[in-house]
């Protein structure tokens, strides 16, 4: 809880305040209207500075005698408690002089006043006051008038929210559970209703049948936001019967059409999960929720609509076949956000089928002309994502082709990279279509650029000037951009197994240009590409080019689709910023360090809320110490991240995979001939060192590879994949994966350190944070981390890059002891597992102090 | 969970905070300067290209624009997102009839101590609790407004007023008083239309709204006939929603002064008020020949109002020779278009637009001309494109019965949406 300072205030105005209040504190025996705006005007002035960042908390005295000797004046009491609540957190002990005039004011005629106090006097957040609060608390749960008994009813929930102990040994839930089932009013009854359903968690409290029924039935006298509380509480109730499902949603159909949205998706996800397990009456909710959204989307503002249409995209990446008549509803309006036109195309991508595509990619091709340039590379990303999933390829394919004419360079550049992908996956597209006169040189954008030298690398064959092509970037190589220069490499490679008399030069200059680069990556693809073709080209061919004599392979799926699991994640949080987010709840919310103990971050792990919550609730907060099932919520899985990471690898990964060429034997004979001459090639470049070099690396890495003879080159390499640990960098791993990986592997290793006091002290620095940061840096990735004084946990994991094992590490930290006990578990084999706990124990070793 | 956020903030557009309301302790306010120095103003990115829900770290942003406002709700939770906006929307609502429409950065900065009453209200802790106009209007009370008045009996009236906030008519206070009843009715109508070049209809639907301005006294109820049983169609929590249901007719006591009774939606049977037909004609390099006739659709006692057509014209045109048969039109270097202007445009009659536009001749090599829609604007007084009618509109009043009278005035706009015909 850091203070709200920002820039100190300037000496003279704050003098000038104080002065001005002390003097309306002398005069404040004459009470008339002058000085009660003289007042007001000085008040509205702390207030303004407050806003703006300025620390006026040493007004504190001045303020509250100020507003104590006019105490009829509500506007001027609720500016001192906005004042004192706003400070009360980093001056406590000036708080508690208040506490007193608060009380009197709990106790004032005007249920307004009362309402106030009470409000201001929970909203002093200091666990110490507690005491002083319980009390007009627990009356105000009794007061006569409603507006005082929802204040105190939000009350009880911020008191638990410091103290669980203090609200269970008061009785207070039970209090409030009787108001929930007695008060006549609705605001009171929706308020008692949120704190149970955070206190107790959605599911216990939706198992109250009784309950439940009762609040349906009284839903018309809620206002909007209550209706959306009762919503919430219905779609987590599981029904007894069929019969029973549509009763209910007989009853709250009529909710659909209410004007607000909040309340119209709120049904919506109640519909939804009432009928999943019957399969037509889901397809028929559907279908009926359908209208709904289309009206949605139709009428609110943009922001709403944002919101709207990343359910609609999550309900239609579910059941394109429910929407798909219904595409027209998704066609973009000139005066839509560029955010709401980008949804709405990712919308028809998914609702692409054979029976509406030409409309859909007539009506993107329209797109394709907008003003903003990134609109319009969107609608040609979509056309070619279209094209990938659809199985009628051909009629798309050639209206992709057509907006390589368009003249306009970003169309170009994105249709060129949607084109490769397209390639990846329909290879034999490669010889249907010519690239026309583009030039890689000629597309500015480097994706694009790196896309088409992919193009001309991959299918030189068809190509006959593709060397020729290639030629000026790579006199241009160092300039090149990274993406760029590691496709002209992969280029350059796969073309001199094709047509090695034109493409020797090419590939000496690349080769040249790669080595000296400093870019780590494009070197060590430089350096692995000489060290290969110098060892044995046949070898080196399978590598790079894959195998002549088999057909070309396709890329059967990319992995920038959600998969299903995934998405099934995100529809258990449907109505909430996981679909916004496409993500589950567990990978953006850090609840281990904030809030451990609320309810809701149970319910956010999306298991076993309703059996933990209460015990948490009564269990004085020990969730965070209470051992890693409460822990594992950490965030800093990011699931969107991982996938791209994954994405990034696959693009890697496909220049190496086999495909096929139409390579003549005799060319293929004349391989070993012109690498022969490469050698000579990159000596006349100057390169004569590079052995030295090789051998410099290859003493680093363990000496193994310059040792043995070529014909072991290719095996060798592998034996040494298979043992050299490579911890994936940025890998993501699910919590609930975790758990069960962690429950299912016996512990491989387990040792104890005895730590110093400094190093103890460096752990909990900043929220643990910093320790994660370190570990984090050899790509061992925290699952969770936290606890305090007795105890910390850290769960962390990590995996090996070529043989996909994972490592899961816990460390127990007992503060007293001052001892970490380690506990590694991995599927690994010895030799990996070894020299996983060797890095571990190096890593650790580099934060002890 | 269904809280919304742990703080709002309004801003203006450099990202100055105007307001500060956290409501829980787990956001600080270095949140929302990230905010601005993050979003806001990040780099080669205005704020006019991100969108609405942002996160940094473990923080979600979640904000919209209105004027030149910004405001911005922050949490760290898992919070309803579609709450969260109708709040934000509701909370700009309610702040617009607090300040009769001007919701802007100066009457945030006049009335911030009022806003902050309202933000004490309208949430607690996070979760929305009241935004209805009329039922806070009753006791959060505007300076300037009732203040001036006599302290003791605003006060007297601000505390009885509390007492019927949460009742079960929470949109209407019982005990109102008019000289004269009256109710006005506004069926507001935004026609959509997208052309094609072929002159096929792409998109077509009507989103309509009925907004109601009433002054009556004590609880009327009011019971509205329309001619047809709209499919898509949403109400104000004052409707019931069961009699709607059951006889289709919409049944209510209103809230006490303007306030937007229902919305809906159609794309069957619509009577579309123009028909455009273009011609252009690229000739050649330099040159472009367009036709434009634009026909009213609709009854010949009626007219359309200012209507406005935007034939577009590519960047590079040099001059541009007009002749129309009504109304003025001419060249906009800035909007690339020819924009022609007719104030009064009667029913059942063409009219027609001629141009032709040279260009300015380069020997560089040009990009084609993307050919963007040409769009229409107007406003068409007692015409409703969805065909919907108001056939009564009873208003009764239990206690009084008979005896109370209402002036009741109804009209009809149908205005334009998205009006666009591809060339």
């Amino acid at each position: 809880m850091s203070k709200p300072r920002g820039p100190t205030k300037p000496r003279g105005e704050y003098a000038e305040l104080s002065a001005q209040l002390q003097g309306l504190c002398m005069t404040g025996k004459r009470s008339n209207i002058e000085l009660r705006q003289a007042k007001k005007e000085a008040f509205k002035k702390v207030i303004n500075y407050m806003t703006l960042g300025m620390d006026m908390a040493g007004l504190f005295p001045m303020m509250t005698s100020c507003a104590n000797l006019s105490p009829d004046d509500v506007v001027l009491k609720k500016m001192l408690y906005l004042y004192i609540t706003h400070y009360a957190a980093s001056t406590p002990d000036l708080a508690l002089l208040t506490i007193n005039q608060l009380h009197k004011d709990c106790q004032d005629q005007d249920p307004t006043v009362r309402g106030l106090a009470l409000r201001s006097l929970c909203s002093l957040r200091i666990p110490n006051l507690l005491e002083y609060v319980v009390t007009p608390v627990s009356a105000g749960l009794d007061d006569r008038h409603p507006y005082v008994r929802r204040t105190a009813v939000m009350g009880v929930l911020k008191i638990w929210h410091m103290s669980p102990d203090v609200v269970e040994a008061q009785g207070l839930l039970q209090h409030v559970q009787q108001l929930l089932g007695q008060d006549g009013d609705p605001q009171v009854a929706a308020n008692c209703l949120t704190l149970l359903m955070q206190v107790q968690g959605v599911k216990r409290l939706a198992s109250n049948k009784a309950l439940m029924y009762s609040l349906i039935n009284r839903i018309k006298e809620f206002s909007d936001w209550a209706q959306c509380q009762v919503l919430e509480l219905v779609a987590h109730y599981t029904p007894g019967s069929d019969a029973e499902v549509y009763d209910l949603l007989n009853a709250l159909e009529d909710r659909l059409g209410v004007n607000n949205s909040a309340v119209v998706l709120a049904t919506i996800k109640v519909f939804l999960y009432m009928t999943l397990s019957m399969t037509a009456t889901h397809q028929q909710v559907l279908e009926r929720v359908k209208e709904q959204l289309k009206s949605l989307i139709s009428r609110e503002d943009p922001a709403a609509v944002y919101a709207v249409l990343c359910h609609a995209r999550l309900l239609v990446a579910r059941a394109p076949m429910i929407f798909e008549g219904d595409y027209m509803a998704f066609y973009c309006r000139s005066h839509d956000s560029w955010y709401v036109k980008q949804l709405k195309m990712e919308i028809l991508t998914l609702l692409a089928s054979a029976s509406n595509v030409y409309d859909i990619v007539g009506e993107l091709t329209e797109y394709t002309r907008d003003i903003s340039a990134d609109t319009a590379r969107q609608a040609v990303k979509a056309v070619g994502r279209i094209a990938l999933s659809v199985a009628d390829v051909n009629g798309i394919v050639e209206r992709l082709l057509l907006f390589l004419e368009s003249g306009y360079d970003h169309i170009v550049a994105e249709t060129l990279v949607q084109l490769k992908d397209l390639l990846r996956r329909y290879p034999d597209l490669g010889e249907v279509f010519s690239m026309g006169d583009i030039r890689p040189s000629g597309v500015a954008d480097p994706e694009a650029r790196a896309a088409l030298v992919w193009i001309l690398g991959h299918f030189g064959q068809h190509i006959d000037t593709a060397p020729y092509l290639l030629q000026p970037l790579v006199e241009a190589f160092g300039s090149e951009p990274q993406p760029v220069k590691l496709a002209l490499l992969t280029a350059a490679a796969k073309l001199f197994f094709k047509k090695p008399g034109e493409s020797r030069k090419l590939l000496g200059a690349c080769l040249a240009g790669g080595l000296n680069d400093s870019d780590q990556d494009v070197h060590d693809r430089a350096l692995l590409y000489y060290r290969l073709l110098k060892q044995d080209v046949s070898t080196a061919q399978l590598v790079i080019a894959g195998d002549p004599n088999e057909p070309q392979q396709a890329m059967p799926f990319f992995t920038d689709e959600l998969p299903q699991e995934a998405q099934q994640a995100i529809f258990d949080e449907f109505n909430t910023l996981s679909v916004v987010y496409q993500q589950p709840a567990s990978s953006f919310v850090q609840s281990a360090q904030y809030h451990a103990q609320h309810a809701d971050e149970y319910d956010a792990l999306g298991e076993a809320a309703a059996a933990d919550a209460p015990g948490s609730a009564g269990s004085s907060g020990a969730a965070a110490a209470d051992g890693g099932d409460a822990l594992l919520v950490d965030t800093s899985t990011n699931l969107l991240d991982s996938v791209q990471q994954q994405e990034a690898n696959l693009l890697d990964l496909g220049d190496d995979e086999p495909s096929s060429t139409s390579l003549a034997g005799g060319a293929a004979a004349a391989a070993p001939a012109a690498a022969a001459g490469l050698g000579g090639l990159l000596d006349d470049d100057g390169l004569g060192g590079l052995d030295s070099l090789m051998g410099g690396l290859g003493g680093l890495s363990g000496g193994s590879s310059s040792s043995n003879g070529p014909g072991q080159q290719q095996q060798q390499q592998q034996q040494q994949q298979q043992q050299q640990l490579q911890l994936s960098p940025g890998f993501k791993l699910m919590p609930g994966v975790f758990q069960e990986r962690w429950r299912a592997l016996a512990p491989a290793e387990q040792y104890v350190d005895s730590l110093n006091m400094a190093t103890l002290a460096a752990l909990a620095a900043n929220d643990h944070k910093d320790f994660c940061g370190h570990v984090g840096q050899a790509n061992v990735y925290t699952m969770a981390c936290g606890g305090a004084a007795p105890m910390f946990k850290y769960y962390f994991y990590a995996q090996d890059g070529p043989s996909q094992c994972l490592f899961l590490v816990e460390m127990v930290v007992a503060t007293a002891s001052r001892h970490a006990t380690v506990t590694i578990k991995s599927d690994a084999p010895q030799p990996l597992l070894a020299q996983f706990v060797a890095v571990w124990k190096t890593v650790l070793l580099g934060f002890y102090r | 969970m269904a809280h919304c956020c742990a703080a709002i903030y309004f801003m203006n557009i450099r990202g100055d905070i105007l307001i500060e309301r956290r409501y829980r302790d787990d956001v600080e306010r270095d949140m929302a300067e990230n905010f601005r120095t993050q979003i806001l103003n990040s780099k080669g990115e205005s704020a006019s290209l991100q969108t609405p829900v942002r996160t940094l770290g473990s923080c979600t942003f979640m904000y919209l624009r209105h004027a030149d406002l910004y405001i911005l709700m922050v949490t760290r939770n898992n919070a309803n997102v579609m709450m969260a906006f109708k709040f934000m929307t509701s909370l700009v609502d309610l702040l617009r009839s607090y300040f009769e429409g001007a919701l802007n950065e100066s009457s945030v900065k006049r009335n911030f101590v009022l806003i902050y009453e309202l933000l004490d209200e309208t949430m607690d802790y996070g979760f929305p609790q009241l935004t209805e106009p009329a039922a806070l209007k009753s006791f959060i009370l505007q300076k300037g407004v009732r203040s001036e008045l006599d302290a003791a009996s605003s006060t007297q009236q601000a505390r009885n007023a509390t007492l019927t906030v949460t009742g079960a008519v929470s949109w209407r206070r019982p005990g109102l008083k008019y000289s004269s009843n009256e109710v006005f009715l506004d069926i507001v109508e935004e026609v959509n239309l997208l052309l094609s070049s072929t002159g096929a209809v792409l998109r077509n639907d009507v989103a309509g709204k009925v907004l109601m301005k009433c002054k009556l006294s004590d609880m009327p109820e009011l019971r509205l006939g329309l001619n047809e049983a709209l499919e898509d169609v949403t109400f104000h929590q004052c409707v019931n929603l069961g009699a709607y249901e059951q006889s289709k007719v919409v049944t209510f006591i209103p809230p006490d002064g303007e306030f937007e009774l229902m919305r809906y939606r159609t794309s069957e049977g619509i009577n579309v008020p123009f028909k455009v037909i273009p011609v252009v004609k690229e000739l050649g390099r330099t040159r472009l020949e367009a036709n434009v006739s634009v026909r009213s659709l609709f009854g010949a006692k009626m007219f359309a109002l200012n209507t406005v057509v935007l034939v577009p014209v590519p960047d590079y045109t040099a001059k541009c020779n007009i002749v129309v048969t009504s109304g003025k039109a001419k060249y906009d270097a800035t909007k690339k278009a020819i924009v022609w202007k007719i104030k009064r445009f009667s029913g059942a009659c063409e009219h027609n637009l001629r141009a032709e536009v040279s260009m300015v001749s380069t020997t560089k090599e040009r990009k084609p001309w993307p050919r963007p829609p040409i769009s229409m604007s107007f406003q068409v007084p007692m015409f409703s494109a969805s065909g919907l009618r108001v056939m009564y509109l009873k208003i009764t009043e239990r206690r009084q019965g008979p005896a109370y009278s209402v002036e009741k005035w109804v009209r009809k706009v149908c205005k334009s949406g998205d009006f666009q015909v591809r060339i």
